[in-house]
């Protein structure tokens, strides 16, 4: 029996003080009473609903502020890593090659992606250029680094630790992400710039390009609560394994006892 | 209808999960069980750190103004460009689109943010009862549009970066640009800072536990709770295990 992704019972861990699930009491807070899976607060104006199957494709929203409540994605663990990781490398193609480059009257200059944060501390304006390189490569960086860290150990059946974490930076990296600004920045000073000079893309622009559009085809399959559905899926299965893992193991060992 | 902070339950900002909180424990700072992200019925101090970031951001954005954002060498004389010269540059070449553009992204972005983040703060702290629902729509578009200003700066460093070619053309970046940067970051801050839930909140302690009215509602897209359950501290578990268990056949 496959379950549907919207099934309580999957996403939930109710936990009590005295008795925390088996293999997780490591993690247990006494702070935190339970959690129910079966409801969901808006995160714009916290109205509680309870959750409900929607087809796949639809989205669930607040019936006050209509806010988007989760969506239903037909999302599959193989697709998102293929997107992924042709994310990835455009990355790093990206940064490979030069951006833009410009010829007037017989000279020619190019810059690649990176080289606009040199621009800005070569001036002297240390802060902003390291903020830029923070929203232009790091932060997306880690984000692509963040996806592929959760989704490859799931695909294989294994766990890495610091799952959570890697999940909670990525969530919360999101906004200070600028790919796809720096790219309409690019757009923008190309055509400052068309009048005056001779201006040609790189190979890195169609690769930075073609790495938004990656992006967000990503984030279309996958966004965080889908992403966090597979890490509780998994961590599900996890246990469903080692509870029959140790079912097996325990009479194993009394068929021994009893042979001897 | 209910809220999460009125059936005492909170839900994790990353990933979502409600959890029930005990009553006696609320000094230590509790965690989602799942993520262990910090839990926050309502962001801690948020009309007071908006509002700070807000300031920290309109003091920002003068020098943006008045300080070059770049200066522009053309053989030899060099001529600072601000914010409002670039726009003009470019409505002079015709582009107007991208000047129109640009002049969204510097000008009108930033400073209907300014006016919108400081109406919805003086919204909430004097508990305006009227059109929630519209100044949660205006709370999305200002935390949607406002990390477009960026643009202005990423255009500066672009040039920046390609046009060095001797002694024919040079463009070099200005303080102007660190404060316009500055500038977005804070009222970006501002706009994370502040916590929407509180424009529907009734009263400024509601999220305590007080009990709400019920409403009757019947365009629901989602299926909302309604006055049928009891939000007793301890009905909700049995209704979630209820729940769980019909799901479960
Ligand atoms: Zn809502
Ligand atoms: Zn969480």
């Amino acid at each position: 029996m496959t379950r549907s992704s919207t099934d309580p019972v999957l996403a939930s861990e109710p936990r009590h003080p005295g008795k925390p699930a088996p293999g997780e009491a490591r993690h247990h807070r006494p702070v935190v009473e339970t959690v129910l899976s079966s409801l969901v607060a808006c995160h714009e104006c916290d109205l509680l609903h309870e959750k409900v199957e929607i087809e796949i494709g639809a989205t669930a929203r607040c019936m006050r502020c209509n806010a988007e409540l989760y969506t239903h994605k037909s999302y599959s663990i193989d697709k998102a890593l293929a997107v992924g990781m042709a994310a990835f490398i455009m990355f790093v193609i990206a940064n490979c090659f030069p951006f833009l480059k410009i010829s007037v009257s017989g000279n020619t200059q190019s810059m690649s992606i990176v080289s606009a944060v040199f621009a800005l501390s070569g001036d002297g304006l240390w802060l902003l250029a390291l903020v830029s390189f923070g929203f232009i490569l790091l932060f997306p960086l880690i984000r692509m680094a963040g996806l592929l860290y959760i989704l490859i150990p799931l695909r294989c059946n294994k766990r890495l630790p610091g799952i959570e974490l890697v999940f909670r930076t990525t969530v919360y990296l999101s906004p200070w992400s600028m790919m796809e600004i720096y790219l309409f920045g690019a757009i923008v000073a190309l055509v400052k710039l068309a009048a005056m000079a001779n201006i040609e893309l790189g190979y890195s622009f169609w690769a930075f390009a073609l790495l938004n559009m990656l992006t967000a085809a990503s984030l279309q399959m996958i966004d965080k609560h889908s992403l966090w559905e597979i890490i509780l899926q998994a961590r599900h299965r996890e246990r469903l394994q080692s509870a029959e893992a140790e079912a097996s193991a325990g009479a194993g060992s009394n068929a021994g006892v009893s042979a001897r | 209808m209910m809220t999460a902070a009125q059936c005492g339950l909170v839900a994790c900002p990353a990933c979502g999960t409600i959890t029930r909180l005990s009553v006696e424990q609320f000094d230590k700072p509790p965690k989602c069980q799942l993520c262990y992200a910090r839990l926050h019925s309502r962001k801690p101090m948020s009309i007071q750190r908006s509002w700070a970031w807000l300031t920290a951001g309109v003091l920002a954005y003068l020098p943006a103004n008045f300080y070059p954002i770049m200066v522009t060498t053309v053989f030899g004389d060099s001529e600072p460009n601000t914010i409002i010269g670039g726009f003009f540059v470019l409505w002079n070449m015709e582009s107007y689109l991208i000047a129109i553009v640009v002049f969204l992204a510097s000008v009108v972005v930033p400073v209907l943010k300014f006016i919108a983040v400081s109406y919805l703060l003086i919204s909430i702290q004097k508990r305006f009862k009227h059109s929630r629902y519209d100044r949660t729509k205006l709370f999305r578009m200002t935390e949607f549009i406002g990390r477009w200003s960026m643009i202005d700066v990423f255009v500066v460093a672009i040039l920046a970066a390609l046009v060095q070619i001797g002694s024919v053309a040079q463009i070099n970046p200005g303080v102007g640009a660190t404060a316009f940067g500055a500038t977005v970051i804070f009222t970006m801050l501002s706009a994370l800072a502040l916590d929407s839930r509180l424009l529907w909140d009734e009263k400024a302690g509601a999220h305590s536990r007080a009990r709400g009215h019920t409403d009757s509602h019947t365009r629901n897209r989602a299926h909302g709770l309604s006055g049928d359950y009891r939000f007793d501290n301890r009905s909700m578990p049995e209704t979630n295990r209820a729940l769980a268990g019909q799901s479960d056949e």
